[in-house]
């Protein structure tokens, strides 16, 4: 058994560029920009930490904060000393919590009054970030540290700027277009990691952005949302101890700390904005924080930020607060929610669930109720080593305090994809078939099965296509669960009692890793329009016909390159990638336009 | 100075580059953070110049960096969103297809576990290098070593 490791972990090898690159390397690593000794006192922000501290809060938080850098210390030690065992060993459960958000969810994916196609928002009104923005005349792509403006139309499209990242902003992630700025998120990764929002002002005249103040926050990217013109930025900031101390060692706890800058202005974050959680899984040898701050676009300033001890691992946001998870002890989740306050976002409630959630699209706040959806997984089970896993539906209240749970679902199946809709949770788990299930969550204490339709290969990727409709995108199999390639999938759910598959179109035996499996932004969908937009080894247009019942290939398209984006703007479906542009006529379904960027 | 430093650090990776870049792909499952990670423990050792021992004491310090620099990617959406290893991972297709399945069953093993396996199956470490290169006692790298077989041995052959 161990030979097959050996032989198989002997063929693969560290990549030839890569080396050739360190090879060549003479050069010390980049001073960050932190590393110049700064004045703490920066008037602006003293100011703003002033005004908020002020405030006086309605809302009480969830969490004690620290009063003095040594508190930190302290909750970092005695939650270092919980070690996450392989064994899993029990380590009791906690959480608490005080008031939490409220309102409803409901997505949109379609077009704006202009015709133009949005980022999905799996929220309404709670701007998603992706590399790719429109605003229907101009369209901004970000690409290997570049930023670059086309304007559309037709064929008459160009590409009109190419504007380079700043300098200490090794690579960009994310981009948001809120008004008439671009906000690009990207991190520099000289010594320790840093994540930077790069505020740009798009010239009206011309659309091209002109970079008027950076925003920077310590730690890895992890999410951001843009909701009323304030950027909710989420990072995870780590720091690697080389030695572990024991109690009474002096620690330099302030080196530790998170900190937040505005241009070159910096300031550590102050104990009382760092939450101190009790059970939390941290690696012995990390300091680890999730930093969430609130910065306001039109002030051009940080509202608030805060930090809390934990490791996170995903990010969820709905209109009122954002939802932290991160490892907690024993396969569980723990789960910090912050209100969204414009003059101070803080930690409101904090609950835990059994097992991990898959993205984004496992969790939805409902009616002042939280749902989450999560796999666990099991290594020992009652004296016998075994991995299992099985699926549970959770409905937490504002407190975060599970109050409903429906667990058990598909044993040694795992959760590929979730949806939520209202009252209702369409889950796909998969081992050899997929059973697509409809949960009930009218009452919250009661989360019930209502139907589980059994289909081949399963679905990665779900979304409501208009009244009764749910697509499905993802892979096809054959009844012993042998993966074939990709499909997509239209199920009827009008009623829940009785979910069907109304078609399914095979898209491709592609086996490839395909980056459709692991970021739904890869995939243009407008129910509006009826565009279904698929990057495979061509990028595919469907239509899909509700009479015909049927789905309608429109066209295929090469375009090279990567991290491919769709986009339509008016009659045009526009197509870019790391290597071009291509403008496709939605009347004749040809290319009218093809702008290559290795020329 | 400069120049030895320059020598030692073309002769580390020569020498480690494999090595390094497969223990942060088993942590990370992401050939692409594997890649960034090795970049950053090259950094680290032009940064910190240590004065080794012995080929031991060098190998033991570059897997501890590699290890704790891997820890920064784990947790990361993206890195939990890859696909297991893959035909694309392995190169051309190998002759017997299991290379994959033992590669995922290993990859889905919990960090711990799955990291004293590669280390001591693949780099043939013993117990007592395993427990310096992790920061661990010997006994819980025997007892992952342990779980970790029979782990496996229900995921290969059920």
């Amino acid at each position: 058994m161990m030979e097959r490791y050996q032989k198989a972990m002997g063929r693969i090898h560290a990549p030839a560029d890569t080396k050739k690159k360190l090879l060549g390397s003479t050069t010390r690593p980049r001073r960050s920009v932190f590393a110049r000794v700064l004045p703490v006192a920066a008037c602006l922000l003293l100011l703003a930490a002033g005004c908020v501290g002020l405030y006086f809060k309605e809302k009480t938080p969830a969490l004690p904060t620290g009063q003095s850098y040594d508190d930190i210390y302290e909750a970092w030690f005695s939650n270092a000393g919980i070690q996450y065992d392989a064994d899993g060993n029990a380590l009791t459960e906690g959480g608490s919590g005080a008031a939490g958000g409220s309102s409803s969810s409901g997505g949109s994916g379609g077009t704006s009054a202009l015709g133009h196609y949005e980022t999905h928002m799996q929220t309404e009104g709670v701007l998603e970030p992706d590399i790719q923005k429109t605003d229907g005349q101009y369209l901004w792509r970000l690409s290997r540290n570049m930023l670059y403006t086309y304007r559309l139309a037709g064929e008459e499209t160009e590409l009109l700027e190419i504007t380079p990242m700043p300098a200490e902003c090794s690579s960009s992630y994310d981009m948001f277009l809120w008004e008439d700025r671009l906000v690009v998120i990207g991190m520099s990764l000289a010594h320790d990691p840093y994540t930077c929002a790069n505020l740009y002002e798009i010239d009206s005249d011309t659309g091209i952005p002109r970079l008027a103040e950076t925003f920077w926050q310590s730690g890895i990217y992890e999410n951001s949302r843009i909701v009323d013109g304030e950027l909710y930025l989420a990072t995870r900031h780590l720091n690697y101890l080389l030695e572990l101390p024991r109690k009474g060692d002096v620690l330099d706890i302030e080196i530790y700390i998170p900190r937040i800058a505005i241009g070159d202005k910096e300031r550590l974050l102050k104990p009382e904005e760092i939450y101190l959680t009790e059970e939390a899984e941290i690696y012995a040898r990390y300091i680890t924080f999730v930093v969430v701050s609130a910065i306001d676009l039109e002030e051009k300033w940080f509202d608030s930020s805060k930090a809390v001890l934990c490791s996170a691992y995903d990010f969820y946001a709905s209109a009122e607060n954002i939802y932290l998870f991160a490892y907690g002890p024993d396969f569980s989740t723990n789960i910090l929610c912050f209100a969204m306050d414009e003059e101070d976002t803080i930690l409101t409630a904090s609950g835990t669930v059994k097992g991990y959630i898959l993205n984004q699209f496992s969790v939805d706040e409902h009616d002042g109720y939280l749902r989450v959806a999560t796999c666990v997984v099991d290594y020992y089970i009652a004296g016998i080593y075994a991995i299992t896993e099985y699926n549970a539906v959770y409905v937490l209240n504002k407190n975060l305090k599970v109050i409903g749970a429906l667990e058990g679902i598909q044993p040694d199946e795992r959760i590929l994809s979730a949806r939520f809709s209202g009252d209702l949770c369409y889950l796909v788990t998969f081992h050899v078939t997929d059973p697509l299930f409809a949960v009930d969550l009218s009452n919250p204490r009661k989360p019930e099965i209502l139907s589980e339709l059994k289909v081949t290969g399963f679905s990665s990727y779900l979304y409501e296509y208009g009244e009764g409709l749910l697509l499905g995108i993802g892979a096809e199999g054959t009844e012993t669960g042998k993966l074939t390639g990709w499909k997509l999938s239209m199920f009827d759910v009008t009623d829940p009692d009785d979910v069907t598959e109304i078609t399914n179109r095979f898209l491709s035996d592609q086996k490839a890793r395909a980056a459709i499996w692991y970021d739904h932004k890869n995939l243009m969908i407008s129910e509006e329009r009826n565009l279904i937009g698929i990057p495979l080894e061509e990028y595919q247009l469907y239509a899909y016909d509700a009479e015909g019942k049927d789905f309608v290939l429109i066209g295929r398209y090469n375009l090279s390159g990567s991290y491919f984006r769709g986009t339509y703007a008016g009659k045009y479906c526009y197509v870019t990638s790391t290597m071009g542009l291509i403008a496709i006529d939605l009347e004749s379904y040809e290319v009218v336009a093809e702008i290559d960027l290795t020329v | 100075m400069q120049a030895n430093n320059r020598y030692e650090a073309e002769r580390l990776v020569e020498e480690y580059a494999d090595m390094i870049y497969r223990l942060a792909l088993i942590r990370t499952k992401s050939p692409h953070n594997a890649e960034d990670i090795m970049q950053e423990v090259f950094l680290r050792y032009l940064k910190a110049h240590p004065v080794f021992e012995s080929s031991e004491h060098e190998k033991a310090w570059l897997i501890r960096v590699t290890v704790n620099r891997a820890n920064s990617f784990l947790s990361s959406a993206w890195n939990r969103r890859t696909l297991p290893f893959d035909e694309a991972v392995l190169g051309e297709l190998p002759e017997e297809e299991d290379g994959c399945a033992v590669l995922n069953a290993v990859a889905s093993l919990p960090l711990a576990m799955r990291t004293a396996i590669h280390l001591h199956y693949f780099e043939q470490m013993t117990v007592k290098e395993i427990s310096s290169a992790m920061g661990k006692s010997e006994s819980a790298v025997k007892s992952l070593l342990f779980r970790g077989r029979q782990c496996l041995k229900e995921l290969l052959e059920p």
